[in-house]
């Protein structure tokens, strides 16, 4: 976690533990899952604009992992599987379905904190499975 | 979300708004502007991940910039009511700073030091953010952003781009950008698709008023 900043903002050793603590240690599944995603998104030469966002459809609510501009500059949702017996519940294969044929919302602060519209038209919501 | 992490957010939270007022900047709907001009001010939003899996909080800091006149003008053609203050061009903070990629600061439970990392967060944004923010200031600055899809996606531009033309008196342009717009979405009828028409329609009025001199003239600049 901004490991290159430490010493652009002087803040020394306090980071480098800070970093240790906050960073480096072991992690989940479903956190290992999105930070895969993440720099597979980066890779391809996206962009992560949002995390836990929230969308709204005629099928009900789901939150997904992560919202993304993608290279050609298209909004993306992404939801992020780890595992082999890792699959989407009932509840996101519906949500995620209705977003598909009409599209949704994207609700709550989490959306509006990131910056995103309030809406989005018919598209798949990308899988990212490990 | 535990209740455990609910508190810890509360906190950080807290300390955040306390620096982030320390920097010149206010809370009003739910994130953070910070003054610059009669027209433009800068964004910030807190994008929080509150549920991930190793318990611990991240915080996505989320800087850009709001024009005032095209948010505004926005919220006109779209017949639609202001609910939020959205910003027209945006970034995560890790993407403007040396890192070049995307960046969480992760917080943790005590006897994790949070009100030292929040300290660090802010100290970002202050370094990184700020002049992100002041170097998207002019409007041909925001276009130029807009036509490359820089800190926006597709689906802002599309919006964004035509009121950003006709408030820098291309009305040309703008109607030739909204026309091709509608032209993707005519045979749709999801609401994305309505939205637009809806949008385009008065923007074309608008635009076409105004190349004839008979319009209702810009937008005046009103702060927020």
């Amino acid at each position: 976690m901004f490991r290159g900043l430490t010493s652009l903002l002087g803040l020394g050793e306090s980071t480098a533990s800070s970093v240790a603590r906050g960073g480096l240690g072991p992690v989940l599944k479903g956190v290992e899952g999105v930070e895969k995603a993440v720099a597979q998104v980066e890779s391809e030469g996206g962009q992560v604009l949002g995390r836990e966002i929230t969308v709204e459809t005629s099928a009900g609510r789901a939150r997904v992992d992560l919202v993304y501009k993608d290279a050609s500059g298209n909004l993306v949702l992404g939801e992020a599987k780890n595992g082999p017996t890792a699959a989407l519940n009932p509840n996101q294969q519906r949500v995620f379905q209705a977003l598909s044929n009409e599209g949704g919302r994207l609700v709550g602060g989490n959306a509006r904190n990131a910056g995103l519209p309030a809406t989005i038209g018919p598209g798949d919501v990308r899988i990212f499975k490990y | 979300m535990s209740k455990q992490t609910k508190t810890l957010l509360a906190e950080v939270l807290k300390i955040a708004a306390t620096e982030l007022t320390g920097l010149g900047m206010h809370k009003t709907k739910g994130v953070y502007i910070y003054p610059m001009g009669r027209d433009v001010c800068g964004w910030l939003g807190l994008n929080v991940a509150a549920n991930r899996t190793d318990m611990r909080l991240g915080i996505n800091p989320v800087v850009g910039i709001r024009h005032c006149r095209i948010e505004k003008m926005l919220v006109e053609l779209t017949r639609e009511e202001e609910t939020a203050l959205t910003p027209t061009l945006s970034i995560s903070l890790g993407y403007v700073s040396p890192a070049g990629h995307y960046e969480e600061w992760l917080f943790d439970h005590p006897p994790f030091d949070y009100k030292a990392e929040c300290g660090r967060m802010v100290k970002a944004i202050d370094i990184y953010g700020i002049p992100f923010m002041k170097s998207n200031e002019m409007l041909q600055a925001i276009i130029e952003n807009l036509e490359q899809v820089r800190f926006t996606t597709k689906d802002s531009v599309v919006y964004r781009l035509p009121v950003a033309y006709l408030l820098s008196g291309k009305s040309d342009a703008a109607a030739a950008l909204a026309t091709a717009y509608l032209e993707e979405v005519k045979d749709r009828s999801d609401r994305v698709a309505r939205e637009y028409k809806t949008f385009a329609a008065n923007l074309l009025r608008k635009a076409t008023a105004l190349a004839s001199g008979q319009g209702e003239g810009l937008i005046r600049s009103r702060p927020l």
